[in-house]
């Protein structure tokens, strides 16, 4: 029977690598497989290191290419020339020869050894080690010419088939398995190959024409031929932008801000090269989540002060953990509660584990001195919220300065993402000085909708007018209160929200750093229009724009 | 010559998998032995593997142990890189 044209998966935002559009045949990623037999040759693994050593110098030394390439491929050579490695395959070798089922026990005990770190950045290098076994055995992609600008899906996608399909010009790349911080995904991101992971197995579908939108999150498979028309225009016209816009990340506007939300370190480099006038929301999530102690306070203070030097003297919004719902740590007991997100969450869960929020604190405060640091508080329902902390920050204060270590100025601000301090923020303006309206939180709660469940997905209207009526609102009270205001949902990274949003007197907009060049063009687009002058400045080139 | 120094990870990756190669990347001519030693395993400082393998986070404190004829030198480059400093 004839499958059902147009299907459609829905993606949550969060299982997007790499942002874009890509258009194309389904393929699925097929490996050669070796590993039937019994025995390899330590020589076969010796010749295939060398072989794949001398390629990955290639690349180091290519400068066109990305910087993250060659610091991953750099990784992959000393691990390639390893000793610890290679003293193991040589212990393991008879006559030359090492049983394969030896072979996969030494990579099974590198794994092991990574693992056990406790540490989830060391822990992602796994991937890097099974893509380095793999290629050892010669058990690289195989037929590779048919993968030839198509989508790619394959059960995981290792470092080096990233390289390798970047130089095919592949549309997009598609995975059941997969995270963030893996090399991999910091690959993709780096050859801006749209890239989208923990999705169902889609090898039944090989063959197919499948849509990916890796911007709002949605597979099309088989689409019909009026969407497959729809979607060439839409993925023409996004490749022709593209390959324009990242002259518009140089522009500085004189009174807006188009700042970089970000969620790993490894962004602050990339958020910088796009053109962010500073960070906008630092979600501090990664330094707390998959490991079973919290992070200590000079671990945290040392990625705080590397972004904030690396912004300097751009602002830098550091937000305060924000745990709870459906986020949890291992080492953070929480009651199972009915209703998480409706629970203990963000500074509420704070104000009961002090010794997390003072940790941070303390982090935060040391870095404080380099001068552009402001601190974002999630999940603020009552002023009784800010109070709480502001006497814990006190403490803080004192306790560092008992010590004799520098304090500097930062500014504190709120979330606007609960109804509540729509109409409270007159109360809590004395203790604060910025909001930030986080638009998917705040559309949630003023829906009652969860954004990921698609079945009430109806609900969720980051678009509606009560939406851009509440920010009306909450912009100008603040005003009132000369509290800068700055929208950092997703709201703020659509452009057609944006102009509405500048009406309303919102001056600062934090969004993914792949965007902050779509945002700030959106922006000179209507000024230019607007006052029939330029009123944008480029840093560098005058005839940036011409 | 052999010169024991505790050391401060002020890098802000602490031994992950980018410093863990600039340092190894910075042994690679070196003839000292060079061994970092942090909660009690020590790990060879020439093998990415090994230093991998302590999971040493940022603003811990390690040993280094370095052994041999070009030892002064050698410390002076592991702690440039141990603080974060080296590529500046």
């Amino acid at each position: 029977m004839e499958r059902q044209k147009n299907k459609v998966i829905q993606i949550p935002r969060g299982n997007i690598i790499s942002e874009g559009y890509g258009l194309g045949t389904l393929r699925v990623l097929k490996r050669k497989k070796t590993t039937e037999k019994q025995f390899i040759n330590l020589e076969d693994i010796k010749l295939a290191a060398k072989t794949l050593s001398s390629e990955l110098s290639k690349i180091i030394s290519d400068p066109s290419l990305p910087k993250e390439v060659q610091e991953i491929s750099q990784v992959h050579q000393l691990l390639l020339e390893d000793p610890f490695l290679w003293k193991k395959l040589e212990d393991a070798s008879a006559d030359g020869k090492i049983m394969i089922e030896d072979y996969k026990y030494i990579r099974d005990e590198i794994i092991s050894l990574l693992l056990s770190t406790g540490n989830p950045l060391i822990q992602q290098r796994v991937d890097d080690i099974k893509d380095l076994f793999r290629n050892l055995l010669l058990e690289s992609p195989e037929g590779l010419d048919n993968l030839k600008s198509n989508v790619v899906y394959s059960e995981e996608f290792f470092p080096s088939d990233i390289i390798k399909l970047s130089t095919l010009g592949v549309k997009a790349l598609l995975s059941t398995q997969g995270s963030h911080t893996t090399h991999a995904a910091i690959l993709a991101r780096a050859f801006e190959i749209p890239y989208i992971i923990r999705l169902p197995d889609l090898s039944e579908y090989e063959g197919k024409t499948v849509f990916v939108d890796a911007v709002i999150g949605r597979i099309v498979i088989d689409p019909d031929d009026a969407n497959i028309r729809e979607f060439e225009k839409i993925t023409k016209r996004y490749t022709k932008e593209k390959e324009k816009i990242e002259k518009y990340g140089r522009l500085k506007f004189d009174d807006i801000k188009i700042m970089a939300n970000i969620s790993v370190p490894q962004e602050i480099e990339v958020a910088k090269r796009k053109g962010a006038d500073g960070i906008g929301l630092f979600r501090t999530e990664f330094l707390f989540v998959g490991r079973d102690n919290p992070p200590s306070e000079e671990e945290q203070y040392l990625v705080y002060k590397k972004a904030l030097e690396t912004f300097y003297p751009e602002e830098v919004v550091i937000r305060l953990l924000d745990i709870g719902g459906d986020k949890k740590l291992e080492y953070l007991p929480v009651d199972d509660e009915e209703n998480p997100f409706l629970g203990l969450r963000g500074i509420r869960l704070l104000l009961k584990h002090k010794e997390i929020l003072k940790t941070q604190l303390r982090a935060l405060l040391r870095a404080s001195p380099y001068g552009n640091l402001s601190v974002l508080v999630p999940m603020v329902t009552l002023p009784e919220d800010i109070k709480g902390l502001l006497r814990i920050i006190h403490e803080t204060k004192e306790d560092l300065l008992t010590e004799g270590r520098k304090i500097g100025s930062f500014k504190l601000g709120i979330m606007v993402e609960v109804p509540s301090i729509i109409w409270l923020i007159d109360k809590i303006n004395p203790h604060i000085d910025f909001v930030s309206i986080g638009t998917n939180d705040l559309t949630q709660y003023i829906f009652a909708a969860d954004r990921n469940n698609p079945s009430v997905s109806k609900y969720y209207q980051d678009e509606h007018e009560i939406i851009f009526e509440i920010i009306t609102t909450i912009a100008e009270k603040a005003r009132n209160f000369n509290l800068p205001v700055s929208v950092c949902g997703e709201l703020a990274g659509k452009e057609d929200a944006v102009e509405i949003l500048l009406q309303f007197g919102v001056k600062k907009f934090s969004v993914s750093s792949f965007k902050v060049p779509f945002i700030k063009r959106k922006i000179y687009e209507i000024q230019t229009v607007k006052k029939g002058n330029m009123k944008a400045k480029t840093s560098d080139d005058p005839s940036l724009l011409s | 010559m052999k010169i024991r120094k505790k050391v401060v990870v002020k890098n802000p990756e602490g031994l992950h998998a980018r410093p863990a190669s600039e340092l190894v990347k910075a042994l690679l001519g070196v003839s000292s032995e060079v061994y970092i030693v942090y909660k009690g395993m020590k790990a060879n400082a020439k093998s990415i593997l090994n230093i991998l393998s302590l999971g040493v986070d940022p603003g811990a404190e390690v040993e280094v142990i370095v052994s041999g004829e070009d030892a002064e030198k050698v410390i002076e480059i592991v702690e440039g890189i141990l603080d974060g400093e080296a590529k500046k």
